[in-house]
């Protein structure tokens, strides 16, 4: 909303600098986006008299103009304007001179004749004037008198933001001087009187629920009028367009009291007017040109004919006031805000008088609007005669609060005497009677105590109120034991060596899809997705990331070591599962480096996936698939499972898929959190004593035989005296595989003799030869 | 036998070049058939005085030619040593190899700290889900069907009857006081994703908030303004100043923004602020008596606060980002620029 200074000073005995006013609008909640000057142009542009006029040498619709500027100069300049006699003054702007449209004025040649700037009409000025080409000046204002002055000097021009809440009540300069004059105790000029009606049977209200004040008064005005320059340089300051004079003081009027107002040419209605619902199916012709299909929510102006006006909202074409209307028909009325706030959602017309009676307005201003519009066209001479007129309806009852100070000081935090809190609310228009604060009826946004501490904290301003701690029992903090979780996988992955990102859960399902392993349920479905590759929430993480390595590789080379903590989502019928779930990828392919190059494997995630598990103390294990999903890698890929239940799985994308992303070979590891977390106990071992005796095994193993039988084996025969199993070699020969193997081996209680270890070690041996391993020759 | 006698052979050892020299010097004197040991073995034959004259100088001369070579032998290996190091001297201004360490994703840095504050503050960490029904997300807030309020927060709907995508976090307020079922005091933060229809350099449609919640007996404005400044001051910096102006949230009354003095100028006005010198951080309010009544409480009896900020903006501030989008377009140069943010946690 745009605000003139200038206009919230026709409601203050006096009005502070722009500063201060701009202060004031920010302590009542307003966001001051801009405050700019408005009229600085009209600065440059200036009254001259025109002492020649002579017709151009070269063309038979043109004329050069001499004209008298102030201090006695003369200047010739060409003009098209078939007005502008010798001894007229009109409005001339010299070169430089910067019009509302945003040219830029220079001397120019016309057919020959240099012609410096140019004379203007009322529409080049942004300005509605009477009939002519040139705007003769019908004031007595001396010539070099500049159009600034002209039209009452700069003003200047606030653009707020009203949040819903002020919006209720703020939208009008007559409201918002009444709370800045409350804030500074500059009183208000006091406003006209109420309109005396005649009680003509011009309208009826069949909706009084909807419609609780209806008027309506017949005026005439006087042909070919414009509207009286102080009231369109206002409208003009405030952004909006000069029309017609019975529109534009109704533009005035909503703008000035926050009370729209509605003008339908009379010659066009079979009165009387009816305030009723819509008929189902019923349409109307907007003034947009535009029709609606009416429903009974809507409510309607109609006359003998049917729909004339969307009540609140927009009138039709039929009824429409254009430049030859003189005899109109003026409603003035207050709606019940809701039903036009839903009415103009449901047919997209923002409006600005919907965008009024939708947020709420103030019904005492029905009883005045009409004699404001009348006092302004009697005073600029536009007005005919007042015809029949009628009010129907009363006001509504006023709202009323238990007064009570010291909670509203308590919520505040402030030790204020109830005097100080009342002479708060009693400056902003509220009536505190005995125990009860009646609210002013234009405060649709109040309705309890907490509303009135607001108003004592804007009128006081925040700073007033002196910040503290709040004293209270004391409370430990407690973090969520689940959520736990997350951070810890976060720190052990990064202490791996895995950089975190941080992906969008809505997701492409087509991009989603492939990767989906388990029962994973069904997709939740944005119904109003921004794109289609965000249009479901993911219910696995990996295409996610997947998609991270895509980006990267497409722009560099830098090793792909990534991983995230992430929400994925399940639908299992109405209800949705929210989990987090931990993706990390690793790009299998050698890293040049100094000094050693880098050569991750699968091997990286399978031992990963083991480090995660212990050192979270996850019950869990890796075991081979019963079916591979697609996506992974068959002969490199495991199943991860916790407490009994698979949980994710770590392996090798398949290398086609891999390639996708740009990169020959990738590394996954899936671990989605249990459903319920149990930890594996854990206690401390005190080290023995005794000393510890290695044995090394080259092993040739078969083509079927993986280690794990071959570790179950020797774990089964060394038994407790053997303390650890290492692989520390493999290799490929024309045997086939094999793999050397350190035992090592020691006892809580005395120094193991080398024949001791021996025999366990033949006994491992002959157990493996059963499984068809057999000791390197 | 030889012709040097056992004082030249002294000096002579203590020129050697080589241990291999020392060798020869030692058996040519003192080794099985070296001058001394061949000497001594003919002292048997010499009568006893003279024995034990003569037996007193080999002696003598044995020790010394023992001590030169042990002198001799030390020396001889200090020099190797240092030749054999200085033949293995490396270029230590290669690049080293550092330990292979992942970085957190500043998002999560930002928000641990500031989850870190507020729990040093007595707030304990709630959650909520994302996928959120109209009540807890709109209704329970003071935000019926057609409330105005509701163009503020573009949603996200879903595919399931009454569910949207939460628009904020606090729908955590009203679950946090329902599962306090009348406790006090309930003081609580809430971090987690949120949605919203947006996209643009300031705006993106999926991000992270930290709601708080504070409801006891005579919380007030002064209250929340102490925290809030409090809070700002332990996460942005000592110095920091805050500001508190009015605003509207349908679930707060009054509802207040907190601006926080401008980090690019310090507060002496810049693009960044459009010369304001404050930069707006967080919405807050005391909890609408509407808000307190559907979570279960009194509001003629207790009040509360709340508070709800973006992660993304204090990201922003901290780090001095001006484009939110690179926070989630994880480009590992940008983040893997983060390896010298270890001050910053
Ligand atoms: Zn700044």
């Amino acid at each position: 909303m745009l605000v003139s200074h200038r206009w919230l000073g026709r409601h203050l005995d006096t009005i502070p600098d722009s500063d201060t006013v701009r202060r004031g609008l920010e302590q009542l909640g307003l966001e001051v986006v801009s405050v700019r000057p408005f009229g600085e142009d009209f600065q440059s542009i200036e009254l001259v008299e025109i002492e020649r006029r002579a017709p151009h040498p070269a063309s038979d619709h043109l004329a050069v103009v001499t004209i008298r500027r102030a201090r006695g100069a003369t200047v010739d300049v060409v003009t098209g304007a078939q007005n502008g006699q010798p001894g007229d003054r009109v409005w001339y702007a010299p070169p430089g001179a910067r019009l509302p449209d945003g040219r830029v004025l220079e001397t120019r040649a016309v057919r020959g004749i240099a012609s410096p700037g140019m004379l203007l009409s009322g529409e080049e000025l942004g300005y509605q004037a009477p009939p002519g080409d040139l705007w003769i000046w019908p004031q007595s204002d001396p010539v070099g008198t500049t159009f600034l002055d002209a039209v009452g000097g700069a003003d200047v021009i606030y653009e707020v933001e009203l949040t819903p809440n002020l919006a209720q009540y703020l939208q009008s300069m007559r409201h918002l001087a009444a709370e800045l004059g409350a804030l500074w105790n500059i009183p208000l000029v006091p406003l006209t009187t109420p309109f005396a009606w005649n009680n003509a049977a011009v309208a009826e209200v069949k909706a009084p629920d909807r419609c609780p004040l209806y008027a309506l008064v017949e005026l005439t005005l006087k042909p070919g009028a414009v509207s009286p320059l102080w009231l369109q340089t206002l409208l003009l300051a405030v952004g909006q367009r000069i029309i017609h004079p019975a529109v534009d003081v109704t533009n005035f009027v909503l703008w000035d009291l926050g009370q729209p107002l509605h003008a339908f040419d009379a010659e066009r209605v079979k009165g009387p007017l009816v305030v009723r619902l819509a008929e189902p199916r019923e349409t109307l012709e907007l003034l947009d040109g535009t029709a609606v299909e009416l429903t009974p929510h809507d409510l309607v102006i109609a006359d003998q004919e049917g729909p004339v006006a969307l009540a609140g909202i927009m009138g039709g074409t039929r009824a429409q006031v254009d430049a030859r209307s003189t005899r109109i028909w003026l409603e003035c009325a207050h709606f019940v805000a809701d039903p036009i706030f839903q009415s103009y959602k449901a047919h997209r017309l923002p409006t600005d008088a919907a965008l009024h009676f939708g947020k709420g307005t103030d019904p005492a201003m029905v009883f005045l609007a009409p004699q404001l519009v009348v006092e302004i066209l009697r005073d600029a001479d536009i007005l005919e005669a007042i015809g029949p007129s009628v009010l129907r309806g009363q006001l509504p009852p006023q709202d009323t609060i238990s007064w009570d100070a010291r909670r509203i000081s308590q919520l505040l935090g402030v030790a204020w005497e109830e005097e100080k809190v009342r002479t708060a609310l009693v400056r902003l228009g509220y009536h505190i009677e005995g125990g009860t604060v009646v609210v002013p009826r234009y405060r649709h946004d109040v309705s309890s105590l907490y509303d009135l501490a607001e108003d004592v904290a804007r009128f006081y301003g925040l700073e007033a109120i002196q910040p503290r701690l709040p004293v209270q029992r004391t409370e430990l903090a407690r973090r969520d034991a689940r959520h736990l979780w997350e951070e810890t996988v976060r720190d052990l992955m990064t202490s791996a060596g895995y950089t975190e990102v941080m992906t969008r859960t809505l997701v492409n399902p087509k991009a989603e899809a492939p990767y989906v392993a388990g029962d994973r349920g069904e997709l939740v479905r944005v119904t109003n997705p921004l794109r289609e590759e965000e249009s479901v929430l993911r219910r696995v993480l990996l295409p996610s990331l997947l998609e991270v390595v895509r980006f990267n590789r497409a722009r560099h080379n830098l090793p792909i070591r990534i991983f995230e903590v992430g929400s994925v989502f399940s639908r299992r019928g109405d209800a949705v599962e929210e989990t987090q779930e931990l993706a990390a990828v690793l790009g299998l392919e050698p890293v040049p480096a100094f000094p050693l190059h880098l050569e991750p494997s699968v091997y990286d995630l399978t031992g990963l996936a083991d480090f995660l598990l212990q050192r979270l103390g996850w019950a869990g294990e890796r075991r081979p698939w019963s079916l591979v999903p697609s996506f992974l890698h068959p002969g490199r890929s495991q199943e991860i499972w916790v407490n009994g239940h698979p949980v994710g799985y770590v392996g090798e994308l398949r290398p086609r898929l891999a390639e996708s992303y740009r990169l020959k070979r990738l590394g996954v590891l899936v671990i989605r959190w249990p459903e319920e977390i149990r930890v594996s106990p854990f206690r401390p071992v005190r080290p023995s004593r005794f000393p510890e005796v290695e044995r090394d095994l080259s092993l040739v193993i078969g083509d079927q035989t993986s280690y794990e039988a071959v570790h179950r084996v020797i774990w089964d025969e060394a038994g407790d005296l053997m303390k650890s199993l290492d692989v520390i070699d493999r290799y490929e020969g024309a045997f086939g595989v094999s793999l050397t193997v350190r035992m090592t081996f020691q006892s809580e209680v005395t120094t193991l003799t080398d024949e001791a270890v021996d025999a366990l070690v033949a006994k491992v041996v002959n157990r493996l030869s059963n499984i068809g391993v057999s000791l390197r020759q | 036998m030889s012709e040097l006698s056992w004082q030249e052979a002294v000096e002579h050892i203590a020129q050697a070049a080589s241990l291999d020299e020392l060798k020869e010097w030692r058996a040519r004197w003192v080794g099985r058939h070296g001058t001394i040991t061949e000497r001594m073995k003919e002292l048997k034959a010499l009568p006893p005085e003279e024995r034990r004259a003569r037996g007193y100088e080999l002696n003598q001369a044995r020790e010394a030619i023992l001590e030169a070579l042990a002198a001799r032998e030390a020396t001889l290996k200090d020099l190797g040593e240092a030749a054999n190091l200085e033949a293995e001297r490396w270029d230590l201004t290669l690049p080293g190899r550092q330990p292979e360490v992942g970085l957190l994703h500043p998002l999560t840095r930002v928000r641990r700290r500031i989850e870190d504050v507020l729990l040093r503050l007595g707030f304990s960490l709630a959650y909520g889900p994302q996928v959120e029904t109209e009540w807890y997300n709109f209704e329970a807030l003071n935000i019926p069907p057609n409330h105005p309020a509701r163009e503020m927060q573009d949603s996200f709907f879903v595919d399931i009857p009454g569910m949207v995508l939460r628009t904020h976090t606090s729908p955590v307020q009203i679950r946090a006081m329902e599962q306090h079922q009348g406790r006090l005091p309930v003081k609580i933060i809430a971090p987690g994703l949120t949605y919203r229809r947006d996209d643009d350099a300031t705006h993106v449609p999926m991000f992270q908030q930290v709601e708080g919640l504070v409801v006891d007996r005579g919380i007030s404005v002064a209250d929340l303004m102490g925290t809030l400044t409090a809070m700002a001051q332990e996460l942005l910096g000592p110095s920091t100043k805050t500001r508190f102006r009015s605003s509207y949230f349908p679930f707060t009354e009054p509802s207040l923004e907190m601006d926080v003095t401008c980090a690019v100028c310090q507060g002496r006005g810049c693009r960044v602020c459009k010369d304001t010198g404050w930069v707006e951080i967080l919405g807050s309010g005391l909890v609408h008596p509407t808000v307190l009544r559907n979570g279960g409480y009194d509001p003629d009896q207790v009040s509360g606060f709340a508070f709800g900020m973006g992660v993304e903006r204090i990201a922003m501030r901290l780090y001095g980002l001006d484009d939110l989008r690179l926070l989630y377009q994880n480009d590992l140069r940008f983040l893997l620029g983060f390896r010298h943010q270890g001050g910053l946690r």
